[in-house]
């Protein structure tokens, strides 16, 4: 662990390094992170919520730049200087070096049900897309059966392509759905609409590498039989309800903000 | 912070549970599966199944000979199974060493370790070059093998 770390990479605890606070709710937030883990409200763009400046904030931060972020429209609603709603007491943030315990226990985890919910319609999605998949590919069999003079050809050896089509179709509607977009916006299609969102341990969107990282270890998974369902049931009894495709990159699924 | 993977750590039983699935899933296609060079045996009954793209073009499809290899290497005869498909073989020693990764990592964080977090990420990049190396040697394989079908014809 670096000095300036803020988590300590063998249990998670913040070490009160950079740490600022929320200044809608008051929960600990990491210094780099650019909404609140517990009420989600963009710290980004906030005067006074990050101590010393923001990294990279003068080209726009991934996922959080101004208006991209659900409640960030580039400027907190009466956000005078040293004056904001709900603002935490003087004094705040701590001085350096205090600790302030797990930052991740401030997060409002996603229930699991409603992660199955959202899994379910990106499945939808998956599902259309093997469909087309399906009909291209058995279109151009079929002709190139018609011309060698082997219908019953086409019929069978689309058979093959079966095999192929659930983990193309999982990469290819996933290389939008789970990897554009949740580090676009912090979260798919399905997970939009069961309105529950995908963070880092800081409170960031994921970068695209990790989102794709997490698709890829997901996807492994997928091939071996039985650890799909060790996947999707783990967050039941998961302490931070995390699948094994959300520890393989260190990242959480929480509520989204109202 | 940017474009990297966050260091928060694996903790054991999850990294345990992990290999312990594959590890099982490995004994039990051990136990339960036998292949030779033409067919795989579920508890000694052959399965005639025919690859249809084979059978009808002439032309192996990326998963023929797959699930032999996969199974002949389970039972020691990798050689053998590097010449069906080199993709089953590179798959099968890459997913067990995972497993022992897995376990070993598992144990570290057990132990409460400071090495465990160094491990986990050569673990991690490993996991990710082991991935894109075994998907080469799988299409590579298939595509030597197409190549030969159609010069064949």
């Amino acid at each position: 662990m670096g000095d300036q770390a803020a988590f300590c990479t063998g249990c998670g605890a913040g070490t009160g390094v950079g740490n600022k606070f929320c200044y809608h709710c008051g929960a600990p937030a990491d210094a780099v992170a650019a909404v609140c883990v517990k009420c989600g409200v963009a710290l980004y763009g906030v005067p006074g919520a990050v101590p010393g400046g923001y990294p990279g904030a003068a080209g726009g931060y991934r996922g959080a730049a101004p208006g991209g972020y659900p409640g960030a429209p580039g400027g907190y609603p009466g956000a005078a200087p040293g004056g904001y709603p709900g603002a935490p007491p003087v004094g705040f943030p701590p001085p350096v070096g205090v600790p302030m315990g797990p930052q991740v226990r401030a997060m409002d985890y996603a229930p699991w049900a409603t992660r199955v919910g959202g899994y379910l319609i990106d499945g939808l999605l998956v599902g259309a897309g093997m469909l087309v998949i399906w009909l291209i590919a058995g279109t151009l069999l079929a002709a190139i059966a018609s011309i060698g003079g082997s219908a019953s050809g086409a019929a069978s050896g689309t058979c093959c392509l079966l095999i192929l089509l659930f983990p193309l179709a999982t990469l290819l509607v996933g290389l939008f759905n789970r990897v554009y977009l949740v580090s676009r916006r912090g979260y798919s299609i399905g997970q939009g609409v069961v309105k529950v969102m995908v963070v880092d341990a800081s409170g960031n969107f994921l970068s695209q590498g990790t989102a794709f990282v997490r698709l890829l270890a997901q996807a492994g998974m997928g091939m071996i039989p039985f650890l799909p369902m060790l996947d999707l049931l783990w967050p039941l009894w998961d302490e931070r309800r995390q699948t094994l495709h959300d520890k393989a990159v260190g990242c959480y699924v929480i509520n989204q903000p109202q | 912070m940017t474009g990297r993977i966050p260091d928060r750590p694996w903790d054991a039983a999850p990294a345990a549970a992990t290999a312990a699935v594959i590890l099982v899933n490995a004994a039990l296609a051990r136990l339960l599966l036998d292949a030779d060079e033409f067919r795989v045996y579920v508890a000694g009954r052959p399965i005639e199944w025919v690859c249809a793209l084979r059978k009808h073009f002439g032309v192996p499809c990326p998963t023929c000979g797959l699930t032999r290899s996969v199974v002949l290497t389970l039972h020691g005869h990798v050689l053998q199974a590097w010449k069906l498909a080199p993709g089953g073989a590179v798959a099968v020693a890459g997913g067990l060493a995972f497993a022992a990764g897995l376990l070993a990592l598992a144990g570290l964080r057990a132990a409460g370790s400071s090495a465990a977090g160094a491990f986990q990420a050569r673990l991690r990049t490993s996991a990710l070059a082991g991935t894109a190396i075994i998907l080469i040697v799988w299409l590579g394989g298939w595509a030597v093998e197409f190549a030969g079908a159609l010069h064949g014809r």
